[in-house]
C-alpha cells in the first residue's frame, strides 16, 4: 500500500445527544464517499449488534476508514470514530476523542442543544478538539436552525454562523460537512521515525483473530512481526497482523504509521491485556512515557445474577467469561444466595451497561435469569479503623462493628424546559439531591445542576425524569466522589424467613416507603398458600412494613366420577408441575417470577 | 392340558364385583354450562345408538358372564330419559340376558325433570330400576333459565311426586351452588324446599366454568354474573350445616344421603373398584386398564351394532382371529380365546385411550379417589392391596399435611382422611401424593 501523507488523513468523531441523528449521518458520510453502494448500505452501518439496531444507541465504540475525494480533486482519508452514546460509557467516550483532532457536534434543529450535547461537546473541548457544529433535521417542520445557531454561539461560545444545515435522514447537504471536515478539522501531525507511541481507544475478541486492538498512532510506526508493549498493563505480544478499518470488515496493510488509525492483531488470549486508554509501544524500542488520561473502569453498579434453572450455573459462567472478552469493564465473582442459589455478582459500568449485558446472557445465550436489584460501591468504615467495600448487602458487617459508611455521589445536570422546572426539582429532592444551581439557556429552558447519591440515580430516575418532564428532560452525570451517608441495610421477611436476595442498602430516610412498597409488591406476586403467609420489611430487628398473603380459600374439584378420573389426574399433575417452578422457603412456595418482578426496577 | 387349563375357572370361585355405566349421549336441549358428551338427535339416531349399544353389552357379555358380578348399575347422561320406554326395556332385557343377579343391585337412571313419562316410570320398574337422580339444580325458575334448563321447579316438582307415587324410594336431587347472580338467600331457600320433599340424597356441586360451553365464553367477555369466593365458601358451608342438621351425612366431598342411601355405584369409582362403561365417550377401569370409549358417534355404531346377534361373540371373535396372521399363528386349534379386553388392546376396537394402569398411577389414585370419601382411606386395605407401608412411603409427606390439620387420622390410626378444611384446598393436599416415578 502507498504510504500516505499525514497532511490527507483527518481523524473525527461526531458528537451528539441521544437521537440528535449521530449514526445517520455517519451512514450518509460513508455513503456518500463512494467506499460502498447504496445497496451495501444497511440502515446504519455503525451499529453492526442486533441490540444496538433496537435500542437505537451506540454501545462499542466502533470505528470506519473511508476515501473521499474533494472538490480541491484531491483524495483525503476519513478516520471516524464512533463513539457510545450513554452516560455509563463516558470514559470509553473520552478515549475516542482522544483519538481525534476534531469532533463534528450535531445539534437538532428542533430540540436544539441537550444535557450531552453539551457534555460531549465540553469533553471534546477538553481534548482540545476542533469543533465543528452541524445543525441536523432540518427537514422537519419544527426545525428552527438560526434559533440553533444562536444558541450553540450563546451557550457553548461557537462559531456556528456557516455550521451546513442538514437533513441526514434525507441525504440533504452532506457534501457541506464532507467540505468542513477537509478544511476545518487539523491534520495529525505525529513523528513516523519516534518510537511508536498508539492509543487503545477499543479492543474486541474474536473467536479467530483473537484480541483485536483499535488504535490511533500519535507516533512511530508499527508492523507484522514486532513486538508490543502496552503500557499500563505491561502485557507483550507479538504482531500476527495490522490494518486499517472497512466498513464492517478489517483490511490487513503492511504497516501503520503516525496519524493513522487502525488496528492490531497480536497473540493476546484476553481483551483485559488491552484496556482502553493503555498505550501501545515497541518493547525493543519504547517512548518514554505513556500518553495522558489512562485508568481502569471501575464498575460502579453491582448485582447478583443467577439463573433461573440453577442447573445453568455453568453455562452462565461460560457466558459471562465469553462476553467479558468483550468487555473488559464487565466484572463478575461467583456468589451464593439461600434464596436463588448459585449465581454470580457482577459489577457495571453504569445500569444501561447492566441491563445490556442481561439481555444479551437471555438473548445470545437463551439463558433464563434472576437480577437482584442493583446497587453501588459502598465504603463502610469499620470501628476498628478498617475500610471495607461492599457491593452485596448481605456482606454488610454487622452494625455494631460499623462507624459510618459512605456512599457514591455523583454531579448531575439536566436540561429541562422551564414549565417542568418545579417538577424535576421536586424529584431531585426526593432523590436526596443536593442543588448546587440553575443556568438559564435561554427563555425557555434551563440547566439544573444538583449532586445525587448514585444509589437513587439507578433505580427508576431515568423513568421518573422522562415521565415528570414529558419526555422533555435530559440528564448527563459525572463520579463526584464518596460521602457520609445515613444508610441502612432492609431486609425482607416472607413467613418470618430473610430472603438474602431481596435485601438492600438504602438511605434511612426511604427505608420505609421502599419497604411498603416492597411488601405490597411481594403480596401481589406471591399465590395464596394453605396458609396465611406474612411478608415482612425490616432494618435489623425492626420491623417497619408488613402484608399478609392470606390463605387460600377453596382449591377443589367439586365432581369426580369414572370420567373425571383422567382429567382429575392431569389437574393434580400441573399442579405439581407448578410446584417445581417455586422456590422453597421452609412452608412458603415462591414462584421465580416473584424475584424476578419485585427486583425488577420500580415501574410506578 | 395347558390350554385346557387356562379355560377352567379360577380357583377362587368368587367373581369380581363390577359396576356398570351405561351412557346415553342425547338431550332436549344442551345448558349453557354442560361439556358433557351429548346432543339433540331424531328418533331414528336414537334407536342406531341404542341398538349399536345392545351389540357392546353382547360384546361384552360372555367376559361379564364369566368372571363378573354386577353390583350396580347407573345410567347416565345426557338424559337417559331422552329415550322411548321400548328403548329402556330393550336395555333392561339385554342386561338381564347376560345377568341373572342373585341379589339385588342398585340399579340408578339419571332423569332430567319435565322429561320423565308415564310409560317410562313403568318400564324402569319392571326392569329393577331401583334409584333415580334427578338433576334440579335449583329450586329458583330465574336461576334455571340462567343456567339453560328446560324444566321450571313446578316441572321438577310433579316428576317427584309422580316418581314417588310410583314407588320410587331412593332418590337423589342434583344441586348447584355458585350459579350466576345466585345469592345466599336463595340457595338456602332452594336448600330449605329440597329438604321439605326429603329425598334420601342430595348432592350438589360449585359450578364449573369448563372450556368450550356457552358460559366459557360468556365469562371470558365478562357477562356471566358469578358469586364471589366468600359466597362460594359461605354456601358450601351452609350446605353442610343445614344438610347435617336434617340427618344427611356427607360422605363424599359433594354427596349427602340418608343412613344407608349413600350411591354405590359412585363409591365404586373412589374405592377403585372395576367399572365398565358402555356407551359413547364411556370410561371404564377394568382389568386394571383405564379406558374411553370412542366419541365419534359413527365410529361407535359401526364397530358395536355388528355385535347384536344372538351368540354372536365367539364368531366373531374367529373372524378377528382369521383377519389378523399374529393371531391365527398365536392360537393353534383355536382353543386360545380372545378376551373382550383383548380386542381393545390389540386395536381391532377403536378406543379413545387406553392404557395399562401402572402400580404406581393405580396407587396415586387409590389415595386421591379414596381421600374424597369422608372416611378417607383404610392403612391396612392400602398395605394389602399393594402391599406398601403408607406411612413410610409418604413419610415426608403426611407429616406437614397432619401437622397442618389438612388431614387427620382415626382413633386406631387405620384411616387417614381430610379435615374440612382439608376438603377446601384438596388440590393441593391430593397433588402432594403424587409419585416421582415407579417405585
Amino acid at each position: 500500500m502507498e504510504k500516505i501523507d499525514q497532511k490527507h488523513i483527518r481523524n473525527f468523531c461526531i458528537v451528539a445527544h441521544i437521537d440528535h441523528g449521530k449514526s445517520t449521518l455517519a451512514d450518509r458520510i460513508i455513503e456518500k464517499t463512494g467506499l460502498l453502494t447504496s445497496r451495501e448500505m444497511q440502515a446504519q452501518v455503525l451499529d453492526n449488534m442486533e441490540l444496538e439496531r433496537e435500542r437505537g444507541i451506540t454501545i462499542k465504540a466502533q470505528t470506519v476508514r473511508i476515501v473521499y475525494r474533494a472538490a480541491n480533486g484531491e483524495e483525503y482519508i476519513f478516520n471516524l470514530i464512533d463513539t457510545p452514546g450513554h452516560v455509563d460509557f463516558n470514559y470509553e467516550v473520552s478515549r475516542s476523542l482522544a483519538a481525534c483532532e476534531g469532533a463534528i457536534l450535531i445539534v437538532d434543529a428542533a430540540q436544539g442543544i441537550e444535557a450531552q450535547t453539551l457534555a460531549n461537546c465540553y469533553l471534546a473541548l477538553d481534548h482540545n478538539l476542533e469543533i465543528m457544529p452541524v445543525i441536523n433535521k432540518i427537514d422537519l417542520s419544527s426545525a428552527e436552525p438560526e434559533r440553533v445557531k444562536d444558541e450553540i454561539e450563546d451557550v457553548i461560545g461557537l462559531d456556528a454562523s456557516d455550521a451546513p444545515l442538514i437533513s441526514a435522514k434525507m441525504g440533504t447537504n452532506i457534501e457541506g460537512v464532507l467540505e468542513q471536515i477537509v478544511a476545518k478539522i487539523p491534520a495529525p501531525d505525529g513523528d513516523e521515525n519516534a518510537p511508536l507511541q498508539a492509543l487503545i481507544f477499543d479492543s474486541l475478541y474474536d473467536a479467530y483473530k483473537g484480541v483485536i486492538i483499535f488504535c490511533r498512532l500519535f507516533d512511530g510506526s508499527v508492523k507484522k512481526g514486532d513486538e508490543i508493549l502496552m503500557m499500563a498493563t505491561g502485557a507483550k505480544a507479538e504482531v500476527v497482523e495490522v490494518g486499517i478499518f472497512g466498513a464492517g470488515q478489517f483490511i490487513p496493510a503492511e504497516e501503520l504509521s503516525a496519524g493513522m488509525v487502525g488496528y492490531i492483531t497480536a497473540s493476546l488470549k484476553n481483551v483485559r491485556d488491552t484496556r482502553v486508554g493503555d498505550t501501545v509501544t515497541l518493547a525493543k524500542k519504547p517512548c518514554s512515557e505513556a500518553l495522558p488520561g489512562y485508568k481502569k473502569v471501575q464498575p460502579m453498579v453491582y448485582c447478583g445474577m443467577y439463573p433461573a434453572d440453577g442447573a445453568k450455573y455453568n453455562d452462565l459462567r461460560d457466558a459471562l467469561e465469553k462476553l467479558q472478552l468483550n468487555d473488559a469493564a464487565l466484572q463478575f465473582e461467583a456468589e451464593t444466595s439461600i434464596a436463588l442459589g448459585f449465581g454470580f455478582r457482577c459489577g457495571f459500568l453504569g445500569l444501561l451497561h447492566l441491563e445490556i449485558i442481561q439481555e444479551r446472557l437471555e438473548r445470545e445465550y437463551n439463558l433464563d435469569l434472576v437480577t437482584t436489584a442493583p446497587g453501588v460501591v459502598y465504603h463502610i468504615y469499620k470501628t476498628n479503623g478498617e475500610m471495607v467495600e461492599v457491593t452485596n448487602p448481605s456482606n454488610l458487617p454487622d452494625p455494631s462493628e460499623i462507624e459510618h459508611m459512605e456512599e457514591p455521589i455523583v454531579s448531575a445536570e439536566i436540561m429541562v424546559t422551564t414549565e417542568y422546572v418545579g417538577a424535576i426539582m421536586t424529584l431531585c429532592q426526593e432523590r436526596r439531591g443536593t442543588y448546587l444551581g440553575m443556568e438559564y439557556m435561554e427563555e425557555t429552558r434551563a440547566l439544573l445542576k444538583y449532586d445525587l447519591p448514585l444509589n437513587e440515580i439507578i433505580y427508576d430516575f431515568f423513568d421518573a425524569l422522562k415521565s415528570r418532564s414529558r419526555g422533555y428532560a435530559s440528564l448527563d452525570y459525572e463520579m463526584k466522589g464518596y460521602e457520609p451517608s445515613s444508610l441502612v441495610k432492609l431486609d425482607m421477611l416472607i413467613n418470618k424467613e430473610e430472603i438474602d436476595a431481596l435485601s438492600f442498602i438504602l438511605h434511612a430516610d426511604t427505608a420505609y416507603e421502599r419497604g411498603r412498597k416492597m411488601c405490597e409488591k411481594l403480596k401481589k406476586e406471591i399465590p395464596r398458600q394453605l396458609f396465611e403467609i406474612p411478608i415482612q420489611a425490616a432494618i435489623g430487628s425492626k420491623i417497619i412494613a408488613r402484608e399478609t398473603v392470606k390463605a387460600m380459600r377453596k382449591d377443589v374439584l367439586a365432581k369426580c366420577y369414572g370420567g373425571d378420573i383422567s382429567r382429575k389426574r392431569k389437574l393434580l399433575e400441573k399442579q405439581k408441575e407448578g410446584k417445581k417452578r417455586m422456590r422453597q422457603f421452609g412452608n412458603v412456595e415462591i414462584p421465580q417470577q416473584a424475584f424476578m418482578s419485585v427486583l425488577k426496577l420500580d415501574e410506578e | 392340558m395347558k390350554s385346557k387349563k387356562r379355560h377352567s375357572p379360577p380357583l377362587c370361585h368368587a367373581k369380581i364385583p363390577l359396576s356398570l355405566y351405561i351412557h346415553i349421549p342425547f338431550c332436549v336441549k344442551k345448558c349453557l354450562y354442560c361439556d358433557f358428551l351429548s346432543a339433540n338427535a331424531s328418533d331414528q339416531q336414537k334407536q342406531a345408538y341404542v341398538e349399536a349399544l345392545l351389540g357392546e353389552m353382547d360384546f361384552w357379555k360372555e367376559t361379564l358372564q364369566k368372571q363378573y358380578a354386577l353390583q350396580t348399575v347407573f345410567i347416565g347422561g345426557g338424559t337417559p330419559t331422552c329415550l322411548t320406554p321400548e328403548q329402556f326395556f330393550q336395555i333392561g332385557t339385554k342386561l338381564f340376558t347376560i345377568w341373572k343377579p342373585d341379589k339385588e343391585i342398585e340399579f340408578t337412571v339419571e332423569a332430567n325433570p319435565g322429561t320423565i313419562t308415564t310409560g317410562q316410570i313403568q318400564v324402569m320398574k319392571e326392569m329393577g330400576v331401583n334409584r333415580i337422580s334427578l338433576g334440579l339444580q335449583s329450586a329458583q325458575n330465574k336461576e334455571l333459565a340462567v343456567l339453560g334448563r328446560i324444566h321450571t321447579y313446578e316441572k321438577f316438582l310433579e316428576s317427584y311426586y309422580r316418581l314417588r307415587e310410583s314407588g320410587f324410594c331412593n332418590i337423589n336431587i342434583d344441586l348447584m351452588a355458585d350459579i350466576p347472580g345466585q345469592t345466599i338467600e336463595s340457595y338456602r331457600q332452594t336448600l330449605e324446599m329440597v329438604l321439605a320433599l326429603r329425598p334420601e340424597h342430595i348432592s350438589s356441586y360449585s359450578l364449573i366454568v369448563e372450556e368450550g360451553t356457552p358460559f366459557y365464553k360468556m365469562q371470558e367477555e365478562g357477562l356471566l354474573n358469578l358469586p364471589d369466593e366468600d359466597t362460594d365458601r359461605e354456601m358450601y358451608t351452609l350446605t353442610k350445616e343445614m344438610l347435617q342438621e336434617k340427618d344427611y351425612a356427607r360422605y363424599e366431598i359433594s354427596n349427602y344421603a340418608k343412613k344407608g342411601r349413600e350411591c354405590r355405584h359412585n363409591l365404586t369409582y373412589w374405592q377403585m373398584g372395576e367399572y365398565l362403561g358402555m356407551g359413547l365417550g364411556a370410561a371404564s377401569y377394568f382389568s386394571g386398564y383405564r379406558f374411553q370409549n370412542t366419541r365419534q358417534m359413527d365410529i361407535y355404531q359401526r364397530q358395536f351394532r355388528k355385535f347384536r346377534q344372538e351368540d354372536i361373540c365367539q364368531k366373531q371373535f374367529g373372524e378377528f382371529r382369521q383377519a389378523n396372521s399374529i393371531y391365527s399363528n398365536g392360537c393353534k386349534s383355536g382353543t386360545v380365546h380372545l378376551e373382550a379386553i383383548d380386542c381393545l388392546k390389540e386395536g381391532f376396537i377403536e378406543t379413545e385411550s387406553f392404557e395399562k394402569l401402572g402400580t404406581t398411577e393405580e396407587m396415586e389414585e387409590y389415595v386421591f379417589l379414596g381421600l374424597r370419601m369422608m372416611e378417607g382411606i383404610s392403612l391396612l386395605e392400602y398395605q394389602k392391596r399393594f402391599g406398601v407401608d403408607f406411612r413410610e412411603l409418604y413419610s415426608g409427606v403426611l407429616e406437614p399435611l397432619l401437622g397442618n390439620s389438612l388431614l387427620a387420622e382415626s382413633g386406631n390410626h387405620d384411616r387417614i382422611y381430610l379435615t374440612s378444611r382439608g376438603i377446601d384446598v384438596s388440590n393441593r393436599v391430593l397433588a402432594e401424593f403424587l409419585l416421582e416415578d415407579t417405585p
